[in-house]
C-alpha cells in the first residue's frame, strides 16, 4: 500500500511528512528544504513557479506573484477577509460568481487552482524523494475554517491528483504529533505564531475526539514584524552614530535585512550578538562600516508589545470556551517565533505551566498530520513493531563498577558478547552480576540476578578468558550465560521481562543518572585509580620478587617505600593523594627499569644468587590476596 | 462395526491433523512474511544509510563554506570600496600600491581554494534573471524593451556548491517602462 502524506498547508510555508517505520519524518523538497514557501507565480513565458523560486522573482513580477492564498480559500468575495486582501494584494482578485479568482495575465484562477499547484509541487518532490506514487494525503487547515474552506482544500487537493483521505485542524494536529490524543479528559492549549499568523487554541480531548473548544488570533502578526524591528532599530542607529541613512540604499538593505534574521535567531541561544557589516557604504570621507552589538534585552524591548499582542487573544479564547487558566493541562508551542525566549516566557506565565517544545515548531503541524496519515493507513498495524530496551544491561567489574554490555534504546531481538577476565591470580570462580540502569557504579543500578561460574583452573590473574554472553528475545526475556573458554564450563540465567521495570521505575532511575552524574563521574575515577594503583602495586612486587639483586640496594628501599607508601593510601578514596603516590611510584620504577637494563650485561651472573630471602615476603603478600578471590569484580581483558 | 470406528476415528484424526498443519502453514506463512519484511526494511535502511552518508559527505562543507563566503564577499567589498577612496586615486604612493597588489593575491588564494571545495559564482552579468538561481530586490526601469527581466546590477553575489544552489545572487532586474 502507498503511503499517505501529511501536508501542512500554511500561509507563508507548507511543509510534509510521512510515517516510515511507525515514525514521522518530515520529508525535504526538491531543493533540500524542511519547509516550501506557499507561493506560486506565472512567469513571463508563462512557465510555473512554485516556492523558493516564486518567492526569488517576486519584486520583478509582483502582480503575477500570488501570496498567501490560504487567505482566500473558500471564502467570498464580500467577506472582510477579502477585501483587505483586496487594498494589500500585489495580485489581481475579481470577483466571480460569490467567490474569488486570482487573474493572472489574462487568466483567471480559483484559489483552489493556487493551491493545488504547491500540492502538487509537494507531491511531486515527495514522491521523488520516496521513490513511489503519492496518491493519498491527510492536509492541515486552520480550527477557524468552516465547511467551505475546509471543501475547497479539499478540492484544491483533488486538482493536484490528492485523494484527500481527511481535513484535520492544525492545534489537532500539533496534538496528534506530541501523542496527546491519548489524554483523555485534558484541556490543552495550542500556541501558534508563525512567519505572518498568529492563532491559539483550546483543544478538549474525549473518549474517542479533540475537539477544538475555541480559538483566536491576529492574522497579520507574526516572525515578519519581529524582522522589522530590529532592521528600523539597526538603520537609526547608524544613523544617530554615522549621520547616515541607509534606508534607500537597496544593498545595504539587504545585508542588513540578513543580518537582523541571523541576530534575531541568534539571540535565542545567546545573550549578546555583534553585527558586523563591514564596508555597508561609502560617502566622501570613506567607507564606513557597520558594528553594533545587539543584546538579548534589547531585543526583548524592541519587540515587547508585538508578544504583549499574543497574550489578549490567548484571554479571549479561554472565555470562549468556559475555561480558566488553571484548568489547562498542556501548553504547545508552534511556529518558528515559539523559539524566542520572551515569548516563550511570556506563554508561560500567562499559562502558569511548563511548555511543550520537543518537537520542532515548523514541522509540528506537518509531523502530525503524518500521523494521523498513519493511523488512516493503519501503518502501525502494518510493520513488525520491535520493541527497544528502556535502559541498559550490564554486569559488575572489578571495583563495583558497571560495565554496560547492551546499551539503552537498542531495539531487540539482540545479543552481545564480550570477553572479561579474572582480577586475582589464582582465582577459580567468578559472580556474574547482572544489572540494569544508566549509573556507572553497579550498587546504583538494579540487580536482575546473579550466578557463580566456577570450576576456573587456577591462572595468574587476567589469563582465563570468560565469555560473558546477553541474549534478549523479542518478549524482553533476557539469558545470560558465562562459560570459560579453557574449559568449555557454562552457567547460565534467564531472566523474564516481568522481574523488568515500571515505566515510572525507568524515568526515575534515567533522572537519577542525570541528577547524579557528576558525583558518580568521581566515584568512577576513584574506583579507577585504585584498580590503577592495584594493578601497580601488583606489578611493582612482581618486579621486587623477581628482580632479586638486579636492583641497587638504595634503589630497591626507596621502591620498597614508595610502594609501602601507595598501599597505606590505596583504599582511603583519596584521588588526588592516590595519584600523587603513584606517579612517584611509576617514576621510580622507571629509573630502576632503565638502569637494570644498563647494568644488565654487567651483573648477569649475579641475578640468582640472593633471590631467596627477598621472595619470601612478597609471596605472603600474593598470598593474602589469594585467599579471598573477589568473586564477580573481574577485569575486561580488553584493558589489559 | 469396530473397523467402521477406528476409521471414522482415522478421519477424524486425519481432519483434525490437517487442519493443524494448515494452521501451522499459515503461521509459517505468516512468520515468513514478517520476516521478510523486517529484512527488506533492514536492507532498505542500509541503502538509505549509505545514500545518506554520500549526501551529507558531499553537502556537509556547505555550512562552513556559507559562513566563509560572507567574508570572502566582505573582502570583495572592501577592495571594490577603493575606487572612493582618495588616497588610493592618486596613484603616487608605490607603497600602498604594493600592499594593495598583495591584498588582490590574498583574494585570488581564497577564490582558488573555494573553487578547489567545489564552489562556483552564479553568473549574473547580462543574463537573463533566472529564479532557480538569483533573487530579485528591486526592479530598475528601463525604456528599452530590450532590456526586460535582464539583470541590472548585482547586489550580492550568489553561489552553487557541487552544482547545488547555497546562495542565491541578489539582483535587481531592468523593467520596460513606456516612455510616454
Amino acid at each position: 500500500m502507498s503511503k499517505i502524506l501529511g501536508i501542512d498547508l500554511g500561509t507563508t510555508n507548507s511543509a510534509m511528512a510521512v510515517m516510515e517505520g511507525g515514525k514521522p519524518k518530515i520529508l525535504e523538497n526538491a531543493e533540500g528544504n524542511r519547509t516550501t514557501p506557499s507561493i506560486v507565480a506565472i512567469s513571463k513565458s508563462g512557465e510555473r513557479l512554485i516556492g523558493l523560486a516564486a518567492k526569488r522573482q517576486a519584486i520583478t513580477n509582483a502582480e503575477n506573484t500570488v501570496f498567501a492564498v490560504k487567505r482566500l480559500i473558500g471564502r467570498r468575495f464580500e467577506d472582510e477577509e477579502v477585501q483587505r486582501d483586496l487594498k494589500t494584494a500585489s495580485y489581481k482578485i475579481v470577483k466571480s460568481g460569490d467567490g474569488v479568482k486570482i487573474k493572472i495575465s489574462d487568466k483567471e484562477y480559483t484559489p483552489q487552482e493556487i493551491s493545488a499547484m504547491i500540492l502538487s509541487k509537494l507531491k511531486a518532490d515527495a514522491e521523488a524523494r520516496l521513490g513511489e506514487k503519492i496518491t493519498d494525503a491527510v492536509i492541515t487547515v486552520p480550527a477557524y475554517f468552516n465547511d467551505s474552506q475546509r471543501q475547497a482544500t479539499k478540492d484544491a487537493g483533488k486538482i493536484a491528483g490528492l485523494d484527500v483521505k481527511r481535513i484535520i485542524n492544525e492545534p489537532t494536529a500539533a496534538a496528534l504529533a506530541y501523542g496527546f490524543e491519548k489524554k483523555k479528559g485534558e484541556q490543552i492549549a495550542v500556541y501558534d505564531l508563525g512567519g505572518g499568523t498568529f492563532d491559539v487554541s483550546i483543544l478538549d480531548i474525549s473518549e474517542d475526539t479533540v475537539e477544538v473548544k475555541s480559538t483566536n488570533g491576529d492574522t497579520h502578526l507574526g516572525g515578519e514584524d519581529f524582522d522589522q524591528r530590529i532592521i528600523n532599530w539597526i538603520i537609526e542607529e547608524f544613523k544617530k552614530d554615522q549621520g547616515i541613512d541607509l534606508s534607500n540604499d537597496t544593498l545595504a538593505i539587504q545585508r542588513i535585512k540578513e543580518a537582523a534574521e541571523k541576530a534575531k535567531i541568534e539571540l535565542s541561544t545567546t545573550m549578546e550578538t555583534e553585527i558586523n557589516q563591514p564596508f555597508i557604504t561609502t560617502d566622501a570621507n570613506g567607507p564606513k562600516h557597520l558594528v553594533m552589538k545587539l543584546t538579548r534585552s534589547k531585543l526583548e524591548e524592541l519587540v515587547d508589545d508585538l508578544v504583549e499582542k499574543t497574550i489578549e487573544p490567548c484571554k479571549a479564547a479561554l472565555k470562549d470556551a468556559k475555561l480558566d487558566v488553571k484548568d489547562i493541562e498542556e501548553v504547545i508551542m508552534v511556529g518558528g517565533m515559539t523559539r524566542m525566549p520572551l515569548v516563550q516566557k511570556k506563554v508561560k506565565e500567562f499559562f502558569g505551566k511548563e511548555l511543550h517544545l520537543s518537537v520542532n515548531p515548523d514541522e509540528v503541524v506537518a509531523v502530525g498530520a503524518a500521523v494521523q496519515a498513519g493511523i488512516l493507513g493503519g501503518e502501525v498495524k502494518d510493520v513488525l513493531l520491535l520493541d527497544v530496551i528502556p535502559l541498559t544491561l550490564g554486569i559488575e567489574t572489578l571495583g563495583g563498577v558497571a560495565t554496560p554490555l547492551i546499551k539503552r534504546n537498542t531495539t531487540i531481538p539482540t545479543s552481545k558478547s564480550q570477553i572479561f577476565s579474572t582480577a586475582a591470580d589464582g582465582q577459580t570462580s567468578v559472580e556474574i552480576h547482572v544489572i540494569q540502569g544508566e549509573r556507572p557504579m553497579a550498587a546504583d543500578n538494579k540487580t536482575l540476578g546473579r550466578f557463580i561460574l566456577d570450576g576456573i583452573p587456577s591462572a595468574p590473574r587476567g589469563v582465563p578468558q570468560i565469555e560473558v554472553k546477553f541474549d534478549i528475545d523479542s518478549n524482553g526475556i533476557l539469558n545470560v550465560s558465562a562459560k570459560d573458554k579453557a574449559t568449555n564450563k557454562e552457567q547460565k540465567i534467564t531472566i523474564t521481562a516481568s522481574s523488568g521495570l515500571s515505566k515510572e521505575e525507568i524515568e526515575r532511575m534515567k533522572k537519577d543518572a542525570e541528577l547524579h552524574s557528576e558525583e558518580d563521574k568521581k566515584k568512577k575515577e576513584q574506583i579507577e585509580i585504585k584498580n590503577q594503583a592495584d594493578s601497580v602495586v601488583f606489578q611493582t612486587e612482581k618486579l621486587l620478587k623477581e628482580s632479586g639483586d638486579k636492583i641497587k640496594s638504595e634503589d630497591k628501599k626507596e621502591l620498597e617505600e614508595k610502594l609501602e607508601d601507595l598501599k597505606k593510601i590505596k583504599d582511603s578514596g583519596q584521588t588526588d593523594e592516590i595519584k600523587k603516590k603513584l606517579d612517584d611510584l611509576n617514576a621510580v620504577a622507571q629509573r630502576i627499569g632503565a638502569s637494570m637494563y644498563q647494568q644488565a650485561s654487567k651483573s648477569n651472573d649475579q641475578t640468582n644468587a640472593s633471590n631467596g630471602t627477598d621472595n619470601k615476603d612478597d609471596k605472603k603478600e600474593e598470598n593474602k590476596e589469594d585467599k579471598n578471590p573477589k568473586e564477580g569484580e573481574f577485569e575486561e581483558s580488553e584493558k589489559k | 462395526m469396530e473397523d467402521k470406528k477406528k476409521d471414522n476415528k482415522k478421519t477424524k484424526n486425519k481432519s483434525s491433523k490437517n487442519k493443524e498443519v494448515e494452521k501451522l502453514k499459515q503461521e509459517n506463512n505468516d512468520l515468513e512474511n514478517k520476516y521478510k519484511r523486517a529484512l527488506a526494511d533492514y536492507q532498505n535502511l542500509v541503502k538509505q544509510t549509505a545514500r545518506e552518508k554520500e549526501e551529507f559527505i558531499k553537502y556537509s562543507n556547505e555550512e562552513v563554506i556559507k559562513e566563509i563566503l560572507i567574508v570572502y564577499d566582505n573582502l570583495k567589498l572592501s577592495l571594490a570600496s577603493i575606487k572612493g577612496i582618495k588616497l588610493f586615486k592618486e596613484d603616487t604612493n608605490k607603497d600602498l600600491r604594493q600592499w594593495l597588489d598583495g591584498v588582490k593575491l590574498i583574494k585570488r588564494q581564497f577564490k582558488d581554494i573555494l573553487e578547489k571545495f567545489g564552489v562556483e559564482k552564479v553568473e549574473t552579468k547580462d543574463k537573463e534573471f533566472n529564479p532557480q538561481e538569483m533573487e530579485a530586490i528591486k526592479s530598475e526601469p528601463t525604456s528599452n524593451a530590450k532590456l526586460q527581466d535582464i539583470v541590472a546590477l548585482e547586489v550580492k553575489p550568489g553561489y552553487k556548491l557541487n552544482g547545488k544552489l547555497i546562495i542565491p545572487a541578489r539582483v535587481s532586474v531592468y523593467k520596460y517602462i513606456k516612455e510616454k
